[in-house]
């Protein structure tokens, strides 16, 4: 056997053979995702209003601690005012109000005025919708663009969990009933969940188009149940069991095209993929303050307040923890609009970007 | 009168059996179940002038209610809140709480427990307590009075500026009115309720119209339940809209008046037994 002679194809066949292995048998390596600020705004110096400015399209309105205001996606503070009073604010309009509020002011981003809630309670502006909860904590009213009331809704029981959507409102209420009505305040379904040792509502949520329903529900043996909505007539499409009691409001809510809900729960965030009717859980410590979708990639945001200490996280479905950044702050809010993340802390708001998404 | 009898046994029955504590000290009351109260009826009652809140018996805690903001939730009206649920599906809520920090690791609680401070977290007067009782069961809201000690009473409800309005939306004033023609007429009547000299103005706990000796309809202020996402006070066309429709005084009801002699009685009673009556003569034409 002439060995130095097969030498060289020995060698050049495992050059051949690592080549392709390293192409067939290669593993994609996960995406180094982080988080890149584009800009960072200070809500507390003063503010040349432009009035033209309000007219942009990009305009969001916040509100931490006792500042409220206005700033467009290019990061430019619009309005920043400081309060003690309460603030709600939505993108079309704000309003402010004492404790015990008997009519409340609502005014457009420029200042102007928009309308009058006659009545007292808190005013709530929710992306174009009005809410007024009145006194005693178990009813709310709506309101249209020029302050008349569309309906109120009393139960026997307080309000514990509130969502609303272009297409109705959601209410689950501390004895465990589950309403949710159309924009005229008829109902859509009204039902208590049960299957609890104790029945009560921790968070509910209604997609965008109205055909799902979600919420938190119970107290020993708490579980997460989506609806589905068609016709008038409502079915549990899908639940499941959670592990541990949360006591508390819980964060629930649907991603823009009905695909995923979110649900906050005692060890940490569900994400329900809505199509297949599954569901995956994130353990993940402290409260939920908002979550939002990054299109087309299959990445969620959540922060989460635990004390003083907030954590955004990227998410990548099913359940992979991609990234997460912490800082600390009082007062901290997360908006998300498609690429656009706003990130708020204490005095600043700052534009994150995603990088490294592939 | 049976029935009149029956709901008293049947209060006391209740006060005997799962008697609550009063979560505040010293209870100075703003609010009484039942009264009109800023667009809405009275869920329970609201106590000024409050320090330290306490759990009203042993429980366990069902939720905690946050004040929302910085953009996350909704602004409930009882601001930061406990709910605690107790035996036989009794549930009592406490809401304008400064924090509920305290109580959120806290799953079973002693009647006594300190839950918090009054603070301004909820609708209302900043130091004010607002306590409410459910029947989680029955799904109704039930009169706290019922439940707990009897606070020191010694002044009845007061019968005030009683008219019958007419079909026509004719106004007579009884008292100074002697007759008027035959026909319905609605009746209605300001009727305070006060605990001592320097209490503020509160709803009576049971309110009867008799007319020639005979119960003609009552009002008792005992529990609240819901249809069509309405409250109503016992009966169904007790609802905020009817009962209040006057700014100042109640609804008692729709009398239909014959030809003859009405003798119109309105007895007003509160909690402790104190009782107020006042007693129209008309002739009917």
């Amino acid at each position: 056997m002439n060995i130095k002679g097969n030498l060289k194809y020995v060698i050049i066949g495992s050059i051949l053979f690592l080549l392709i292995y390293m192409f067939i048998a290669a593993i994609p390596m996960g995406s180094d995702i982080y988080f890149e600020p584009a800009w960072t705004v200070d809500i507390t110096k003063p503010v040349t209003t432009d009035p033209a400015k309000f007219k942009d399209t990009s305009l969001e309105g916040f509100s931490l601690g006792n500042r409220f205001g206005y700033f467009t996606a290019d990061g430019t503070i619009l309005s920043s005012t400081e309060t003690d009073e309460r603030v709600t604010v939505s993108p079309d309009a704000w309003a402010r109000y004492p404790e015990n509020a008997d009519t409340t002011d609502i005014f457009n981003p420029d200042g102007s005025k928009r309308m009058t809630i006659a009545a007292s309670g808190f005013t709530h502006l929710d992306d174009g919708r009005t809410y007024l909860f009145l006194p005693g904590g178990d009813a709310v009213s709506q309101y249209d663009d020029t302050g008349k009331k569309l309906w109120t809704r009393e139960h026997t029981a307080p309000i514990t969990a509130f969502n609303s959507s272009p297409r109705g409102t959601i209410i689950g209420y501390a004895d465990g009933q589950v309403t949710a009505m159309k924009s005229d305040g008829s109902v859509l379904f009204s039902f208590y969940p049960e299957g609890s040792d104790y029945q009560v509502i921790m968070g509910v949520a209604l997609s965008e188009d109205g055909t799902l329903a979600a919420c938190v529900c119970g107290i020993d043996k708490q579980r997460f149940l989506l609806i589905r909505i068609t016709n008038g007539q409502y079915k549990v499409v899908f639940h499941t069991w959670l592990e541990g009691n949360l006591h508390r409001q819980a964060f629930v809510d649907f991603e823009k095209s009905g695909a995923y809900a979110f649900f906050e729960y005692s060890h940490g965030i569900g994400i329900v993929d809505c199509v297949k009717r599954s569901a995956n859980l994130i353990p993940s410590e402290g409260e939920v303050v908002n979550m939002g979708e990054y299109p087309g990639n299959n990445l969620f945001l959540a922060l989460v307040k635990n004390g003083t200490s907030y954590t955004l996280e990227a998410i990548e479905r099913p359940n992979h923890l991609l990234a997460t950044t912490r800082f600390t702050a009082e007062n901290a809010f997360l908006i998300q609009r498609k690429e656009a993340v706003f990130l708020g802390m204490d005095d600043r708001i700052s534009r994150i970007n995603i990088r490294g998404i592939k | 009168m049976r029935k009149t009898l029956h709901l008293v046994f049947l209060a006391c029955a209740v006060h005997s059996v799962t008697a609550l504590e009063w979560p505040v000290a010293e209870p100075v009351p703003s609010s009484f179940f039942g009264q009109r109260a800023f667009g809405i009826i009275e869920r329970g009652i609201v106590m000024d002038k409050v320090d330290t809140i306490r759990s009203s018996d042993n429980g366990s805690l069902m939720l905690t209610l946050k004040k929302n903001k910085n953009m996350s939730g909704f602004p409930g009206t009882l601001g930061n809140a406990a709910i605690i649920a107790h035996d036989e599906g009794l549930i009592t809520i406490y809401g304008n709480l400064d924090s509920v920090d305290r109580i959120s690791e806290l799953l079973t609680l002693e009647s006594g427990t300190i839950l918090g401070t009054a603070g301004t977290s909820g609708w209302g007067k900043p130091a004010s307590c607002i306590f409410q009782v459910l029947d989680g069961e029955k799904h109704t809201v039930l009169n706290p009075l019922l439940l707990l000690p009897q606070l020191s009473d010694t002044h009845g409800p007061a019968i005030k500026d009683v008219i019958v309005i007419a079909s026509n939306e004719q106004i007579y004033a009884l008292g100074t009115t002697k007759s008027v023609k035959q026909g319905k007429y609605k009746l209605y009547a300001d009727i305070p309720d006060t605990v001592n000299a320097s209490s503020n103005s509160l709803s009576p706990f049971r309110i009867t119209i008799e007319v020639n000796g005979s119960e003609y309809s009552s009002i008792p202020f005992e529990l609240l339940k819901e249809t069509n996402g309405e409250l109503y006070l016992s009966e169904i066309n007790f609802t905020w809209k009817n009962l209040y429709r006057d700014p100042v005084r109640i609804y008692l009801g729709e009398l239909s008046l014959t030809r003859g002699r009405a003798d119109i009685s309105i007895i007003a009673r509160d909690t402790a037994g104190n009782e107020h009556s006042v007693l129209f003569g008309l002739q009917i034409d």
